[in-house]
């Protein structure tokens, strides 16, 4: 593994634009060896957050852009998430009762809680008209 | 997404390859809504060569559960990795899903009469 590496991807909030940031994360993991559980742990946070953004990120129907940026370090990954779209911290949603039986679960509301639980450090920071989410992930996690 | 049938005496096995995602979710969805709809009752999803699964995955396959359990079928999956199995156990799937280490195991389940879906 080559240390430091850095990759930024700049999309439109949608789907293509979804589609793009996860292929462009699968090619920069094979490029610097990430181990599989970190790679795939990204991918579904990636996919988590990137994905209420597309859903619900610009007021009035507007297209957000988001750009995201990978930092590969010695012992972590860390990735941070820009996007222009509607302030809103994703964090503050409450995470659904995985306990329940099946006939009163939920479809859906699960992402935020996956996202908590993936990553070892998460913040959120709303400025000037859109969001920051910054995150890392341990590499011997 | 790729995906494949593979018919084992009444129990229907799909096999999707890659990531279930928001990208192919309703791929899926559509997949196996079409299996549902032609009458298959017993069903077994191989996720041996699923690399990984985010919430929108989670949500076919819970619906799929649904509508499996009202009308008295079996739905199993077999042969997760780590990762996918992580994901099931964090989300509290393991508990209302039958859930087996291969997909023989998956289909010898699914073809038993006993248990629910």
């Amino acid at each position: 593994m080559r240390h430091p590496a850095q990759h930024t991807v700049s999309v439109a909030g949608s789907r293509e634009g979804l589609g793009r940031v996860t292929e462009e994360f699968e090619r920069f993991s094979s490029t610097h060896g990430l181990p599989d559980p970190v790679r795939r742990s990204i991918q579904v946070v990636l996919d988590e957050l990137l994905s209420n953004t597309v859903r619900c990120g610009g007021e009035g129907g507007r297209q957000v852009r988001i750009d995201v940026d990978f930092l590969l370090e010695p012992h972590a990954l860390r990735v941070e998430i820009v996007d222009d779209g509607t302030p809103f911290n994703p964090l503050e949603r409450e995470s659904p009762d995985t306990s329940l039986p099946l006939e009163k679960r939920p479809v859906g509301g699960l992402g935020v809680m996956l996202v908590r639980h993936l990553v070892d450090e998460i913040a959120w920071y709303g400025e000037g008209g859109g969001n920051r989410v910054r995150l890392c992930k341990r590499l011997d996690a | 997404m790729k995906m494949s049938d593979d018919q084992r005496g009444d129990v229907l096995i799909v096999r999707p390859e890659g990531r279930i995602d928001t990208t192919t979710s309703e791929e899926l969805e559509r997949w196996v809504a079409a299996r549902l709809d032609g009458g298959t009752r017993r069903l077994v999803v191989d996720m041996s060569a699923v690399d990984y699964i985010s919430s929108a995955g989670l949500r076919v396959f819970l619906m799929t559960v649904k509508k499996l359990r009202g009308s008295g079928g079996q739905f199993v999956l077999g042969g997760l990795n780590t990762s996918v199995r992580q994901i099931f156990e964090l989300a509290g799937f393991l508990s209302i899903f039958a859930v087996e280490t291969d997909v023989d195991r998956a289909v010898a389940r699914a073809a038993g009469a006993a248990g629910g879906a």
